[in-house]
């Protein structure tokens, strides 16, 4: 490995240009389209994603390039483990990368994002979800009696 | 009898008319017009959503996180705003939870009761057709009274017993079973397939007909669901 490797350049919304491997690189399908179809060296624009996150979700297509590569000695348990410390991020990063793992096509990634938003739900009623995403109750005291009663069923587990 | 002539040049003032016809409305077509607030009225300033998540996540990846979603957190999710039940309307999600919860009848047989019953939504199905749940414990608490032995002053001594039957179901068709004085929360670590039958935790396979569930043992009767 190392200097035969073939390198992918990337520049993102913020004008910031990378230089990726391009088993790293390709497992965004969308930079795997770019790249299959143009001309390759020349730079992809990932224009909807900002330098940080792209360095950000680099990070995590080198981790798990590497392990199932078998050039990083991990265990699927540790891997997992990256993951959710990945993933440990304030909402505003944790969109943003949902957004650009929509964009470049990254299936894994966008399933751990979409996911760890998941489970910032999982469990809670109604009145702890409004609050952990500041979502404003837009019902009439009316319809959200109607919405609650129809859904009764959904809150018998909650408390115990 | 009015001569050709004199009806074709009436046919054409006809056409003519047609097309000289004002339609000042047509030029708003394709235009997206915003219906316009009453000037100082709160609605005139431009909302916008305090929810971030809201403000960064299109629709479809708002999707995108409810399919991720069992669908008892779906329907308290419902209960969050007008957008979220909106979204969690979609019978997608409600077809995924009726194939799960009902797995062991099969597909095609799930196709046709939700013909059949259920004026094919599978919302419907879901609230209205009984299952077993099978994200959690099913507990039931039993005491009975054994008598003990006379000693001393006591005379006609009782212990009461108090015991656990615990059952969990999985969507699969198989369930565990376990009789235990432990409480739930030391007796729950037990129920999964790893345990064996030294940890008293036993297995099997369930049916579910209608509102009735058979388990094989026959020391368990048949639990009516509701």
């Amino acid at each position: 490995m190392g200097s035969t490797s073939t390198k992918i350049k990337l520049r993102t919304s913020d004008q910031k240009v990378f230089e990726v491997e391009k088993a790293v690189a390709v497992q965004s399908q969308t930079i795997k389209y770019f790249y299959e179809n143009g001309s390759p060296d020349s730079v992809i624009h990932v224009h909807s994603v900002s330098g940080d996150i792209l360095s950000k979700i680099l990070d995590y297509c080198k981790k798990h390039v590497n392990s199932a590569a078998g050039k990083e000695d991990i265990s699927p348990e540790e891997l997992h483990e990256w993951d959710a410390n990945f993933v440990k991020v304030d909402q505003n990063t944790l969109f943003d990368l949902i957004l650009a793992a929509n964009f470049l096509k990254i299936e894994s990634l966008l399933d751990l994002t979409c996911q760890t938003v998941a489970n910032m739900i999982k469990g809670k009623r109604p009145e702890e979800i409004r609050t952990t995403f500041n979502i404003k109750n837009d019902y009439t005291i009316e319809a959200e009696e109607a919405v609650r009663r129809e859904n009764k069923w959904a809150f018998d587990m909650l408390g115990v | 009898v009015p001569s050709e002539v004199e009806l074709e040049s009436a046919l054409r003032l006809k056409t003519v008319q047609y097309f000289v016809t004002q339609r000042p409305w047509l030029d708003l077509y394709g235009k997206h017009v915003r219906p316009v607030a009453p000037f100082g009225s709160a609605s005139r300033r431009s909302y916008v959503d305090p929810a971030l998540i809201h403000r960064s996540l299109p629709d479809e990846l708002l999707f995108e996180v409810f399919v991720r979603m069992a669908p008892y957190d779906l329907g308290r999710a419902s209960c969050v705003c007008r957008k979220w039940r909106y979204t969690i309307r979609n019978p997608v999600f409600w077809r995924t939870a009726c194939l799960k919860a009902w797995q062991l009848s099969g597909l095609v047989e799930n196709y046709k009761i939700l013909q059949s019953k259920y004026e094919g939504s599978w919302r419907k199905m879901w609230l209205l057709r009984p299952r077993v749940r099978t994200d959690g414990l099913y507990v039931s608490r039993n005491t009975y009274i054994r008598a003990g032995v006379a000693e001393w002053k006591i005379t006609n001594p009782v212990h009461i017993v108090c015991y656990f039957r615990y059952l969990r179901f999985f969507p699969s068709g198989r369930f565990l079973y376990k009789n235990s004085s432990q409480k739930i929360k030391d007796a729950a670590k037990f129920m999964n397939f790893r345990a064996s039958k030294a940890d008293c935790v036993f297995n099997g396979h369930y049916t579910l007909s209608d509102s009735r569930l058979k388990l094989p043992s026959c020391t368990l009767a048949c639990v009516l669901l509701c």
